[in-house]
């Protein structure tokens, strides 16, 4: 069942260096980790391990930044992992530095974006999979904002799922988060990106959508139905909650988290 | 005279330095690697930072040390920074934060030089918009070669940054750091006794909370209330996300605590003992501070060198001296110490005399307690009494810091001199001693259901309730209870010379008899002869035996 949760919140405005008033992603995330991200991960977390009743102790990969890395802290406090099975992931060297000083997990990967390196033959995560838990909030990645940006992390996210098939799991925890502006969504390029991999029996990437959609309401419903349609296609189910913090302009926060689970009788 | 000497040529020739001066200096200054990193937060101190941070990925072999500080810009970098020995004065004058400057030799950045590879620095000046990261080969000046150190350039790189441009920033990575100090760091801990055993990473924690200008724990007020400046902002640091602050003993209170002048030199210091072997061993004695950084390890100041005596209780001591005023020129350059001065010899000598002072307190603390514990060994509510005894500062030290035996000796020198007595007039006995706290009659005969003694800490006065059930004293033989009381008769006027029972069937003791001046513990001369008494009490020649009994006791103890 989908449950959709749609929030209106007043986003504070953050001056930065450069003169420009940009949202406050910290405080967005403070929200998304309170209303979405952690009561999915405790939920899925009874699901994958149904006897621990504390210290679950969850395989974490999460995309984070030095300023807000408050899913971190909220998953250790509540038992549901510890640093030693927690990997971050940011895409600045300096973030890094500070994320590993503020944290201290044991691993933290960063230099270089997720949805660039994943394709890598010495991809940083091929050691560490599979995980329990898998957030990919591109939102905390200082996003760049050019034409084919949310594209790149919908193909990130289909190879992300693969790989953790690959790795036999079973059950997990996906998260996505992503801010989406006013360029257009193309899903030629999502389509054919996917198509290259290949899985027996699979007919391919079909999506009941035109090839750019550029209305942000029509872009969230088109995700979704790419995200449900790719967990189908490595045999898995996704079941979701999502999230929508609306910004000033075009842009909005849309976050989706659920459990995906290996379908019956496959 | 006329030098005729004919000059060739004349000119000036350069002293030239070697690169590997660098590392002879590096390697000679800080005796550990967490004191090398000391030096790094010393800078971050300097720097006007708040907060520090350090993670130690001993699996990458890196060291990663973030401050928030002012930052430097490219200039600095070359001027200060790698401008080797470049001396800052140690100035009064305080920074923006209230703080006055630690670092004045110019060398500190070196300290990190003998544990690693290679030393990055990236660093961001508040108000400036730019990165600037730097690469320092430290192995180059360990190894031998042709360079001098003025051929030597360190790689720099400028980034945009990516913090607000008010913010300032700086972070020190020490990479491949060398594998001794990796073994170092992941040794097991074997004990508490000294930092050598507290395990590498204990004992790298322990240094840094020992040395670094850090705040004292929040739950020791009385510590910050005394020592913190309230005008000045300060450093907090984090080791791996656990913040550190510095070392106080656990338990530890304050003995004393006053400010004192010598000339110039103006301190301000803390005595504290936590009432028993201070732990690690390396915490014992004072420690001295000069702006909030430790100088050298804590000392007792040589006491017993200088004094020839043994105080038995100096490892109970611990504090702190702070230096206020002056002093900054007697620093040497390893910051473990102070040149010699006229004044720095009072001030060794002061804190001799104060450290002796104390070990004598508390070693009569000490005395004064056993004798209260032994006393309170015989009655039957003695840990309610020992609480309360606590609760008033009357005993200082736990029962198991005095070695008491659970149950006297069977032969004893101490019952020489001591005449025997009930348990509540051992213990006014032991109070008798003390300087401190007073026994006073029981004027208002407190009855029976009162508590066995009443103290008024301020008034120091304690009275003893003896007629309190917890001092009635009792003997088992043979499962029967004998209530006891004691008498002083003759022992030449009746056959009964050492016990005999009276009418409400009580053993009353004859004080007087020699055997209760023997080596010999009082619990068995009683038992024994009222042993003797109950035997005879059953036969017709009761008073023949008793007497006959007695004799053979006095000969196999007193060897009559």
């Amino acid at each position: 069942m989908k449950k959709i949760l749609s929030v209106n919140s007043t986003i504070c405005l953050r001056r930065f260096s450069w003169g420009c008033s940009m949202p406050d992603y910290d405080q967005i995330k403070t929200q998304l980790v309170r209303d979405l991200w952690f009561p999915t991960i405790r939920n899925g977390g009874d699901i994958l391990y149904p006897r621990l009743k504390k210290n679950k102790q969850m395989k974490v990969f999460t995309l984070t930044t030095d300023t807000n890395f408050e899913e971190i802290t909220t998953l250790m406090s509540n038992k549901l992992s510890q640093k030693e099975r927690i990997i971050a992931w940011t895409q600045s060297q300096f973030k890094q530095l500070r994320l590993e000083t503020n944290v201290s997990l044991y691993i933290v990967f960063g230099g270089t974006r997720y949805e660039d390196s994943i394709s890598s033959p010495s991809f940083q995560l091929n050691d560490h999979l599979p995980f329990d838990v898998i957030n990919l909030d591109f939102s905390s990645q200082d996003p760049s904002f050019d034409a084919g940006r949310v594209e790149k992390e919908i193909i990130s996210l289909e190879k992300t799922i693969r790989m953790q098939r690959n790795r036999n799991t079973n059950n997990f925890i996906l998260i996505y988060t992503t801010i989406l502006n006013s360029n257009n969504l193309n899903l030629t390029s999502i389509c054919s990106a996917s198509d290259t991999c290949q899985v027996t029996g699979w007919q391919g990437l079909t999506i009941e959508y035109p090839s750019d959609i550029s209305d942000n309401n029509q872009k969230i419903n088109c995700i979704e139905s790419i995200l449900c349609k790719i967990s189908q296609k490595y045999n898995y189910s996704y079941n979701f909650n999502k999230m929508n913090i609306y910004l000033s302009g075009t842009k909005i926060v849309f976050s989706i988290a659920g459990l995906l689970r290996k379908s019956e009788g496959l | 005279m006329v030098d005729t000497t004919e000059i060739k040529k004349e000119g000036m020739l350069p002293i030239q330095v070697s690169k590997e001066v660098v590392g002879h200096l590096s390697r000679g200054l800080y005796r550990n690697f967490a004191r090398a990193v000391k030096e790094i937060i010393s800078n971050s101190y300097d720097a006007e930072s708040t907060e520090v941070k350090i993670k130690l990925d001993l699996e990458n072999e890196k060291v990663i040390i973030r401050d928030n500080g002012c930052g430097m810009e490219i200039k600095e970098i070359e001027n200060k920074f790698l401008t080797i020995g470049s001396p800052t004065p140690l100035v009064e004058k305080v920074d923006k934060i209230g703080r006055k400057r630690v670092g004045t030799f110019g060398i500190g950045f070196l300290s990190s030089f003998p544990y690693c590879k290679l030393l990055q620095i990236l660093t961001k000046k508040r108000d400036s918009d730019e990165i600037i990261e730097l690469n320092i080969d430290t192995e180059q000046f360990f190894v031998e070669g042709t360079l001098l150190l003025e051929q030597v350039k360190v790689p720099y790189k400028i980034y945009k940054s990516d913090l607000p441009r008010e913010n300032g920033e700086t972070i020190i990575i020490l990479k491949n750091i060398k594998p001794h100090i990796i073994q170092d760091l992941k040794q097991e801990p074997l004990g508490k006794s000294s930092i050598d055993k507290l395990g590498g990473y204990q004992k790298f924690k322990w240094t840094l909370s020992q040395y670094a200008p850090i705040p004292f724990p929040p739950e020791r007020k009385d510590l910050r209330d005394f020592f913190d400046d309230p005008d000045r902002i300060p450093m907090r640091l984090w080791l791996d996300g656990q913040e550190l602050f510095r070392n106080v003993p656990e338990e530890a209170i304050i003995l004393e605590k006053d400010e004192k002048k010598f000339g110039n030199i103006l301190l301000k210091y803390v005595v504290m003992t936590p009432k028993k072997p201070v732990e690690p061993e390396e915490a014992r004695g004072l420690q001295i501070r000069l702006r909030d950084v430790a100088i050298g390890f804590p000392t007792d100041f040589d006491v017993i060198k200088f004094t020839g005596k043994t105080p038995g209780k100096l490892n109970y001591l611990c504090g702190e001296i702070h230096v206020l005023n002056g002093l900054e020129s007697a620093l040497m350059v390893d910051r473990d110490s102070f040149s010699y001065t006229q004044e720095v010899a009072e001030i060794q000598e002061f804190f001799r005399k104060k450290l002796n002072e104390w070990n004598d307190k508390l070693e009569k603390w000490a005395k004064g307690d056993k004798e209260v514990y032994e006393a309170l060994q015989e009655i039957k509510a003695s840990e309610k009494v020992i609480n309360e005894f606590k609760k008033a500062d009357v005993i200082h030290f736990s029962k198991d810091r005095l070695r008491i035996p659970k149950k006297p000796p069977l032969i004893t020198k101490k019952n020489k001199n001591k005449p025997i007595s009930s348990p509540s007039k051992k213990l006014i006995e032991a109070f008798a001693k003390r300087e401190d706290f007073k026994v006073i009659p029981n004027k208002d005969k407190i009855t029976i259901k009162d508590t066995p003694v009443q103290i008024n800490a301020k008034e120091k006065t304690i009275v003893i309730n003896d007629q309190h059930p917890d001092f009635i004293e009792g003997l088992v033989i043979k499962g029967n209870k004998f209530k006891v009381s004691y008498a002083e008769w003759n022992p030449a006027d009746t056959p009964f010379s050492i016990c005999k029972l009276d009418e409400q069937n009580k053993a009353v003791f004859n004080t007087t008899h020699p055997l209760f001046k023997s080596d010999i513990s009082e619990e068995i001369i009683k038992k024994l002869a009222l042993g003797v008494v109950l035997i005879a009490k059953k036969r017709e020649d009761e008073e023949d035996l008793v007497r006959k009994l007695n004799h053979l006791l006095e000969e196999i103890f007193l060897g009559l």
